[in-house]
């Protein structure tokens, strides 16, 4: 096994066990919240994403990705939806959709790491927004002793640390693609890094979930 | 392209090192605030509630001293009015004043009653243990329910905090007398560890869910309670039990 197969192995794994972990406490009857669900289900389709990418590279596209991108955000939204009025959430959801379309309707035959970088800045921009909405509920009730007892904080530091990280790599692709490719493996590591600490911060606050 | 390579390799590291590094700031900032914030606000609630208590307290004092000095006073005035009076009644009318006599001596029982559980007495000259196994005494007497203290360790406590605990332990029965069937009642004084102690306190009614108790009940008995752990900095468990139900407070070590 290469390390490119590794890595990628230990990234898909890691984005799909926080589901896992919250369907298993629902077999033990214990209440876990939709958004919780839903946030996880949206890892666990990246996942899958990423797996069949891998499996049959030859059917992906950036209509693909502009797709899961749209899926993701709202999920990243719904996640967000009980500290924000309604809204906003709505005005985030439809920005989201008119910049991929405008994306979307540009796209060349090539895949466009570039344009990536773009959707990725702009979900961390409405990720931004909800953590302020949220962080607004959290500093006014202060629900918990502290915020490492709240499951959402473990999910939003992942969250930023992915969307940083994968902008941060998809601006910086065009750059890196002018070095022979055993170097992009050296640049590349950092994505499934931040993916996997975004699958294992997921997998802890849903499996704090339980308590709180 | 080495010089490219260089730069790319430098600013790849630069501002990913950034990322990490700004995420982190953020978060403990964040974390480091809110954690401030939150023991202010207890605090605050701490004192709010140890003042209300303090209110509560010498608002008992208040009753309990007018219900002795005054009406207990203008019973006994009563009493000994009809005691002059009856000498000169006939024996029909004798035996109702007696009657009235005895109501009356059950009357003043009773508000004596009232005027300890307002105020206990003893505590300060004996302490906990002794005042809590008398007013528990005197609880298993006057209701027929049995009531048992089991002392294993009590750490040295302020003179406030021995009051919170003894009413604590009568708020809880007073709870269970109104709305639990339970007979028999255990209170449990414990160690943990060489910074915390607990009460354990047990009985054998109906069960209940301590959380939802807090969140659905609407009386104040439960909330006084929880009030009362909260201002001794306890922390409240409920423990698995067959039959009835079992609540640990543990409460840390302090003077």
């Amino acid at each position: 096994m290469d390390l490119y197969t590794l890595l990628n192995g230990i990234m898909i794994g890691c984005e799909m066990i926080p589901l896992i972990i919250l369907l298993s406490l629902i077999a033990r009857n214990k209440t876990v919240a939709p958004r919780w669900i839903f946030l996880t289900a949206t890892a666990f389709i990246g996942g899958c994403y990423e797996l069949t990418a891998d499996l049959f590279p030859e059917g992906f596209d950036d209509y693909w990705y502009y797709a899961f991108t749209v899926f993701e955000t709202a999920g990243i939204i719904y996640f967000f939806s009980p500290y924000s009025p309604r809204w906003t959430s709505i005005a985030l959801l439809s920005i989201t959709l008119i910049f991929t379309l405008l994306l979307f309707s540009n796209i060349s035959k090539e895949m466009n790491m570039y344009r990536f970088g773009w959707v990725c800045l702009m979900q961390l921009a409405i990720t931004l927004i909800c953590i302020f909405q949220w962080g607004r509920d959290r500093f006014q009730n202060l629900l918990y002793p502290s915020l490492f007892d709240d499951p959402d904080f473990y999910a939003i530091i992942g969250l930023v640390i992915y969307l940083a990280v994968c902008s941060f790599y998809y601006l910086l692709y065009p750059y890196m693609i002018q070095f022979p490719n055993d170097n992009l493996l050296f640049y590349w590591i950092i994505l499934p890094g931040a993916i996997s600490a975004y699958g294992m911060l997921l997998g802890i606050g849903a499996w704090k979930q339980q308590k709180a | 392209m080495d010089q490219t390579r260089h730069i790319l390799n430098m600013y790849y590291w630069i501002g990913f090192s950034m990322i990490l590094l700004m995420v982190f700031l953020i978060f403990y900032i964040s974390h480091f605030y809110y954690k401030t914030l939150f023991s202010k606000q207890k605090n605050l609630q701490h004192q709010m509630m140890d003042e209300v208590l303090k209110s509560r307290e010498s608002e008992q004092v208040r009753i309990a001293r007018d219900l002795h000095d005054g009406v207990l006073g203008d019973l006994a005035a009563i009493r000994f009015s009809l005691n002059l009076f009856k000498s000169q009644l006939s024996t029909a009318q004798q035996n109702f004043i007696i009657q009235t006599e005895e109501q009356l001596q059950k009357i003043t029982q009773e508000i004596r009653g009232l005027c300890h559980d307002l105020v206990p007495p003893i505590l300060e000259t004996v302490g906990l243990v002794k005042t809590l196994q008398t007013v528990l005494d005197e609880k298993a007497q006057r209701t027929g329910k049995k009531i048992e203290l089991q002392v294993d360790y009590v750490p040295q406590l302020s003179a406030i905090d021995e009051l919170h605990i003894l009413r604590l332990v009568q708020e809880w029965l007073a709870n269970h007398f109104q709305h639990n069937r339970s007979n028999t009642f255990q209170v449990h004084f414990a160690p943990v560890d060489n910074a915390h102690w607990k009460i354990v306190l047990t009985d054998n009614g109906e069960k209940f869910n301590w959380q939802q108790l807090m969140q659905q009940s609407q009386g104040l008995g439960w909330k006084n309670l929880q009030a009362r752990v909260m201002i001794l900095q306890g922390v409240v468990e409920q423990n698995e039990v067959e039959l009835g139900n079992e609540i640990e407070i543990t409460i840390p070590v302090r003077l």
